[in-house]
């Protein structure tokens, strides 16, 4: 197993159908990205893709990410994900993201920017601006919360122990949105 | 971290959260969900902006909301618009939450409560006009404390906030005893503005709800043909505890200069379904053709609990008060002009 990975320094600009996911990172103990950029895409992506798939990572750290003048749109009705972080079973798993920009002519269609599934004891994101962004039956942000079974639900409570996301300074202005929200958070 | 009640696994808080300028728009839906989840909320804002159809919060009432220096600024709710609102749920509550049992371990417990509280504290609301209800809740603890009101427009039939059971699931769960309740980590279940007003309360008794309306500011409020604050609590515990105690307490508040377009016939604040009311050093100015301030209804109109209603008033400024009955088990609390 590679214990870490770290991109940094991403800049994407694309005009593509996507069928699969762009990034895939699975079963990495510790992945990191810093000073990634979207600027002008315009991504037709498939139901349940995303530009960045997480899957089992237990510490995922994000900072210094910016997306302009970029449309996402899916080509069914289901939605697809700019990221999404999946971890089934993990009682330490943490999500650290600082310092996102979203700006300019950015118009997201059945799109959820982030999306969490799953076990997480940390969920901390900080510094986010976000502007003139249209978003249409999607969200920025669903999180998911579960525990893999009952049996880990008592351990965590056992240990006293709840799963907690800190959401800290935010600005979001002037946001068009249809059908859509800001954020959903649900416990199953 | 107030209000952790049993079981309560996943919490949730946004910090400094601004948003300004919002177009909504498509069917029905709320800008921040909360399912099952805790959520706290500080130092945050909604500014400048009108909307239809929409809520800017959902929340089920088996997730606790606390709202602390919350500010809401120039929004205009046009119609079937709120700000936060009930989501349906399908409670499935088989009576067993998970729990701290004596020896330590995580275990299925019996009797706990399993709906949560909503808390709005040290917030501001300021030149909000709307046409539906602002706030609709079924939480059965309801705490509103340190608020200030100014540029109110109701200007439909409508209330400010409607506080009511609306879901008519089986309540199998025991009564809370508020004063003493810890949760299964050994932290108190009720805030820090709890312990403010904790001597008025009768510590023998059990409550299957409590609503207090504590130190806000109404001022300069428009109404059209509406009610402030409706609560209506249906019995929370199992259906042989009938006679369980629902409180309202309304303590130093203060309403004043209400612009009121005709001579309402309904009460500004509606409390029903009420076993104990506890109002105290409320002040009450210019408030023109207000026909009443508060009615009163007991839990059950064939019970044979004791009601408690207690009054202390304290008016000021060209005004007077009528306490009298206006038919069995139902007061009403006039307020007249000199």
């Amino acid at each position: 197993m590679i214990p870490t990975v770290s991109i940094s320094g991403l800049s994407i600009s694309l005009n593509a159908t996507l069928f699969a996911s762009l990034f895939v990172i699975s079963r990495i103990p510790m992945f990191s990205m810093t000073d990634v950029n979207l600027t002008n895409n315009t991504l037709l992506i498939s139901s349940n893709r995303a530009i960045f798939a997480i899957n089992e990572t237990q510490n995922v750290n994000l900072s210094h990410f910016s997306m302009f003048d970029t449309k996402m749109k899916s080509s069914s009705l289901s939605p697809h994900f700019l990221f999404q972080i999946i971890s089934p079973y993990g009682v330490g798993n943490s999500i650290t993201m600082d310092d996102l920009l979203i700006s300019g002519d950015n118009i997201l269609q059945l799109t959820k920017a982030l999306d969490i599934q799953g076990e997480f004891r940390n969920v901390n994101i900080s510094n986010v601006s976000i502007s003139d962004l249209s978003i249409v039956s999607g969200a920025i942000l669903s999180a998911d919360m579960a525990h893999r079974d009952e049996k880990t639900l008592f351990i965590w409570f056992g240990k006293r122990t709840a799963s907690l996301l800190t959401l800290e300074n935010f600005m979001l202005q002037n946001l068009s949105l249809s059908a859509s929200n800001i954020f959903d958070f649900s416990k199953h | 971290m107030p209000y952790l009640t049993f079981g309560e696994i996943v919490i949730t808080q946004l910090t400094n959260f601004t948003v300004k300028s919002f177009n909504l728009s498509g069917p029905r839906s709320s800008l921040i969900v909360f399912r099952d989840v805790k959520g706290i909320i500080s130092n945050s804002g909604f500014f400048s902006s009108s909307f239809s159809n929409q809520a800017l919060f959902s929340v089920t009432p088996t997730s606790n909301l606390i709202m602390d220096n919350f500010t809401l600024n120039q929004i205009d709710f046009r119609e079937i618009a709120n700000f936060i609102t009930l989501e349906e749920t399908n409670l499935d509550y088989n009576g067993s939450q998970l729990s701290i049992n004596s020896s330590g371990n995580a275990s299925m417990e019996e009797g706990l409560i399993v709906y949560r509280a909503i808390s709005i504290q040290n917030s501001q609301f300021q030149d909000i006009f709307f046409r539906s209800t602002l706030i609709s809740s079924s939480h059965p603890y309801v705490y509103f404390v340190n608020n200030s009101f100014t540029g109110i427009s109701l200007l439909g039939n409508t209330a400010l906030g409607r506080f009511r059971d609306f879901f008519q699931d089986d309540k199998n769960f025991g009564l809370w005893r508020m004063r003493n309740e810890v949760d299964s980590f050994g932290n108190r279940l009720i805030g820090r503005e709890f312990s403010t007003v904790g001597g008025l309360l009768n510590t023998s008794l059990e409550y299957a709800s409590f609503s207090m309306f504590y130190k806000n500011k109404f001022q300069s409020v428009t109404i059209v043909y509406d009610a402030l604050i409706i609560v209506e609590k249906k019995d929370l515990s199992k259906s042989k505890q009938s006679d369980s105690s629902n409180l309202v307490l309304f303590k130093s508040n203060i309403l004043s200069n209400f612009s009121i377009s005709s001579v309402q016939e309904i009460p500004l604040n509606q409390f029903s379904m009420v076993n104990t009311a506890l109002f105290e050093d409320n002040e009450f100015q210019l408030l023109t053709n207000t026909s009443g301030i508060f009615e009163i209804s007991k839990t059950h109109q064939d019970s044979s609990a004791p009601s408690q209603f207690l009054i202390q008033r304290k008016f000021l400024k060209c005004c007077s008060c009528i306490f009298e009955p206006h038919r069995s088990e139902r007061y009403w609390f006039y307020y007249h002009n000199r």
